[in-house]
């Protein structure tokens, strides 16, 4: 008894396709298989932690916002999925300038944009 | 049988509350359920470690004898481990609606892990101010009246003080938006639980204190959902003996802890968190049944509510009217703090077989006891008591009635939310003596009515009080008091030294070391200055709350470019700055506080005290007065005495309105000026650095933006 695939209906059929489109079927498959391993690779390398908003913070801060506060060192950071993609973390943070070493705290939005983790809102960054 | 079912329901709930620790009130047979005093968490070696757990009332536990529990608590226990999230089951806890009390000893440390388990509250009136916010329901701790410092959180000492600026939300509810403005840029949220650690100085008075939430926008929620407990400092026979030579020290078990805590619960069962002071009518009319611990909701014409069927609960420590049987032949101390979120109270002690008001010994105020004034007549006392007591001679030994006993006796304490007094209770017969009671003495605890100018507060009866008849075994008629409110306007300033003798530890409490001076307000108040605060209303607002503020020099002229008009709190802004004196010893101010509005406001500072130099006299009245005589015979704008006395501190005290204001400044002063409000002028006494508040204690006022931010600051 032979298992070639002509022996099912079913089996038939789509060994048909193949056999038939290769170049058509390929893309089926490919085109799929790139548009993952694209998401996979723009996907958020996981939750942001206190390393990454620290990070964010530091690039905001250099680049915009006039209300910005300078010199904020984060100590603590828990973060959960929002419902929009995002991320909302709540923060414990000092300011470096700060001799008496006072405990901020804060809730902030953190974003991953362009493979990038992005400060959204939240140390006093207004937009 | 509705009264045998009402001692069920009321069993029921004092076992709930009192949880499998306590002693529940089974009062089989009893008319009338005995009054249970709050549950009790004491510090053990000076400290008291606490997991305090805000959270609804769960669909068991009984309270108010309402057939649906409706309300918030907090479960107390102490903290199992240092990340708890809850009271293990089985363990000592407490779930009292009536409040708990935390007993600790000056110089204890009180640690607190604050958990928000509490529901989001859409329907607040102030949730969508800022934000959506505050409809999630985010919650934090105030110790009222404490004197003790309202710190940040450092990195070496990473928990917070007695600070206000710090809200905690329940994850559960949502995420708020990080994009509030007023809180994320003050390092106000957080979303973990929060670590209180709050140091009782060694010099602390003794007294009367209590905790409850000071979120601004939904304190007025949260209180009235039933959110508040009591602290105990000390122990009454640091200041009360059963004579005046002290011999023998006021005895604990002689003590009982009232809390007045009032729930508007409507005819489909739900509770109003956003209290109406109209829910009932002030007075009942011929067809309301005896007012009972409640009186009946009615429709209310003019804002459209509807609670005809609802009923407006004033519960005595989570009771509905008990009885409280006074055994003792020395009487009782009764602590009275009015938890309630608005309402105020007209309190008197009425004699259900003279048909008259007894005659009551006043033994301590907002937590400290009354030092009397020898030689001061009762409008000199009524004005240290800022109108809060309608004093009255205190009978002597001989017979005769003097005010120049060592004691301090009245007929009636007129309580704003907030306030604290402690009275002596006993029967007394138609002079004020103490006497046996006749066999069929009782007493009514109640609130006659009390009109504040907007809104009236109604009368309702409270508690009875019954007695054994056994002849008193005082030495005279009043007890001894060793008045702590004296010791602290001696030289050395605020607390100072502590009485009674022997002196305790004079040394303020230590700054952190990392205190450092803020680079704004460097300077004290010049010597003769004074600051004035006016409560009213602010600009383009037709009922808003607002607070303004200026200096006044030393001829009584305002300080240029010191004036800020009525507005609404803002977090962002410091409207009183202050340095310590010199050493970062204890700095005293004199503070003239208009009140421009039409209605009565409750002026309240935290982390402090303060005594009345120039204030309104109190009306006095016929001890047989009608209740709709004695809600009417308040002091209102009245004539002003000045009369520094040292008798009495407050940390809250009414603001009587004058009907000729509108709120704003411009009425009072200038040209043309209508409005005929006199200053109360105050001295307060700074000694706890941080951030804090002034506002009116009336909450509803308070959330609406009539608060406003203070610092005091190391010496530079």
């Amino acid at each position: 008894m032979t298992t070639t695939p002509q022996s099912s209906g079913v089996s038939r059929g789509w060994w048909s396709t193949v056999h038939d489109h290769p170049w058509w079927t390929l893309t089926a498959i490919s085109v799929p298989l790139c548009g993952l391993s694209v998401a996979w690779a723009l996907r958020p390398p996981g939750i942001p932690d206190l390393t990454t908003i620290q990070h964010a913070y530091e690039r905001e801060s250099v680049v915009t916002n006039t209300k910005h506060d300078k010199g904020l060192q984060l100590i603590n950071a828990n973060c959960v999925a929002d419902q929009v993609g995002s991320y909302l973390c709540w923060i414990k943070f000092v300011s470096v300038t700060d001799t008496s070493q006072r405990i901020f705290f804060d809730a902030v939005t953190m974003a991953y944009e362009n493979r990038t983790w992005r400060l959204k809102s939240g140390l006093c960054k207004t937009v | 049988m509705a009264q045998f079912k009402r001692s069920i329901f009321a069993a029921l709930a004092c076992a709930a509350v009192h949880g499998s620790s306590f002693t529940a009130a089974v009062a089989a047979g009893n008319p009338q359920a005995i009054l249970q005093d709050p549950p009790v968490f004491q510090s053990q070696f000076g400290i008291l470690d606490i997991l305090m757990v805000a959270r609804p009332v769960a669909a068991t536990e009984a309270i108010l004898n309402l057939a649906k529990p409706v309300g918030w608590i907090y479960e107390i226990c102490r903290r199992p481990s240092h990340a708890a999230q809850s009271c293990p089951a089985g363990s000592v806890k407490s779930t009292a609606y009536g409040g708990t009390r935390l007993a600790m000893m000056p110089g204890d440390k009180l640690r607190v892990r604050l958990v928000n388990n509490l529901p989001p509250i859409p329907e607040a009136k102030h949730a969508q101010d800022v934000s959506a916010d505050l409809a999630l329901n985010p919650t934090n701790l105030h110790t009222h009246g404490l004197i003790v410092e309202a710190r940040y959180p450092t990195v070496p000492r990473p928990s917070w003080g007695d600070n206000v600026f710090i809200v905690s939300f329940n994850a559960q509810n949502g995420m708020p938006q990080a994009l509030m403005t007023d809180m994320h840029k003050h390092g106000m949220i957080t979303m973990d639980p929060i670590e209180y650690e709050i140091d009782i100085p060694a010099n602390h008075p003794s007294g009367q204190f209590w905790f409850h939430p000071h979120v601004h926008g939904i304190a007025l929620n949260q209180v009235s959902a039933g959110l508040s407990g009591i602290i105990s400092i000390g122990n009454a026979a640091d200041y009360a003996c059963e004579d005046d030579a002290c011999r023998r020290p006021w005895a604990a078990k002689n003590v009982r802890h009232l809390i007045l805590k009032d729930a508007q619960i409507e005819a489909s069962g739900s509770l109003s968190t956003q209290q109406d002071p109209k829910f009932c009518a002030e007075f009942a009319d011929a067809s309301e049944a005896a007012r009972e611990g409640h009186c009946a909701g009615q429709l209310v014409a003019d804002d459209g509510g509807d609670h005809t069927g609802g009923k407006w609960i004033f519960s005595v420590s989570g009771q509905v009217y008990p009885n409280i049987p006074i055994t003792s032949p020395v009487g009782e101390l009764w602590r009275l703090t009015n938890a309630s979120g608005c309402a105020s109270y007209d309190l008197h002690v009425w004699d259900d077989i003279l048909k008259q008001d007894a005659i009551f010994q006043v033994v301590s105020v907002d937590g400290v006891s009354v030092t009397p004034t020898v030689g001061a007549d009762v409008n000199q006392q009524g004005v240290a008591g800022a109108t809060k007591i309608r004093a009255v001679a205190c009978p002597t030994t001989s017979g005769t009635t003097t005010i120049n006993a060592p004691a301090m006796c009245a007929t009636s304490v007129r309580m704003m939310p907030s306030s604290r007094v402690e009275i002596h209770v006993m029967y007394r017969d138609a002079n004020g003596r103490a006497v046996t009671a006749p066999a069929n003495a009782k007493y009514i605890l109640r609130t006659v009515g009390f009109d504040t100018g907007g809104d009236q507060w109604p009368a309702v009866d409270l508690a009875s009080a019954t007695f054994q008849a056994a002849p008193p075994t005082l030495a005279g008629h009043t007890i001894g008091v060793r008045g702590q409110a004296a010791g602290v306007h001696l030289g050395a300033g605020q607390f100072g030294s502590h009485l009674p003798t022997p002196p305790m530890m004079a040394a303020m409490p230590s700054l952190p070391a990392s205190a450092t001076p803020s680079p704004k307000c460097k300077v004290a108040l010049a010597a003769g200055h004074r600051r004035r605060i006016y409560y009213g209303v602010p600009a383009g607002t037709e009922d808003g709350f607002g607070l303004g503020y200026e200096e006044i020099d030393h001829n009584g002229l305002p300080v240029p470019g010191t004036f800020v008009d009525v507005t609404a709190f803002s977090p962002d802004t410091t409207i009183v700055c202050l340095p310590l004196a010199a050493g970062n010893k204890p700095v005293k101010e004199v503070w003239e506080l208009v009140n421009v509005a039409n209605e009565d406001h409750n002026f309240h500072i935290h982390q402090t005290k303060f005594r009345v130099l120039t204030g309104h006299v109190a009306q006095t009245l016929p001890h047989t007065a009608s209740r709709a005589v004695a809600a009417a015979t308040q002091a209102r704008s009245e004539s002003l005495l000045p009369f520094p006395s040292t008798a009495i501190l407050h940390d809250n005290m009414p603001l009587p309105a004058d009907p000729s204001c509108d709120g704003t400044i411009a009425s009072w002063r200038g040209a043309g000026a209508t409005c005929l409000a006199k200053p109360v002028v105050v001295e307060i006494g700074f000694t706890q650095l941080g951030d804090f508040v002034y506002h009116c204690h009336i909450l509803e006022h308070e959330d609406g933006g009539m608060m406003a931010k203070i610092s005091v600051i190391a010496r530079p």
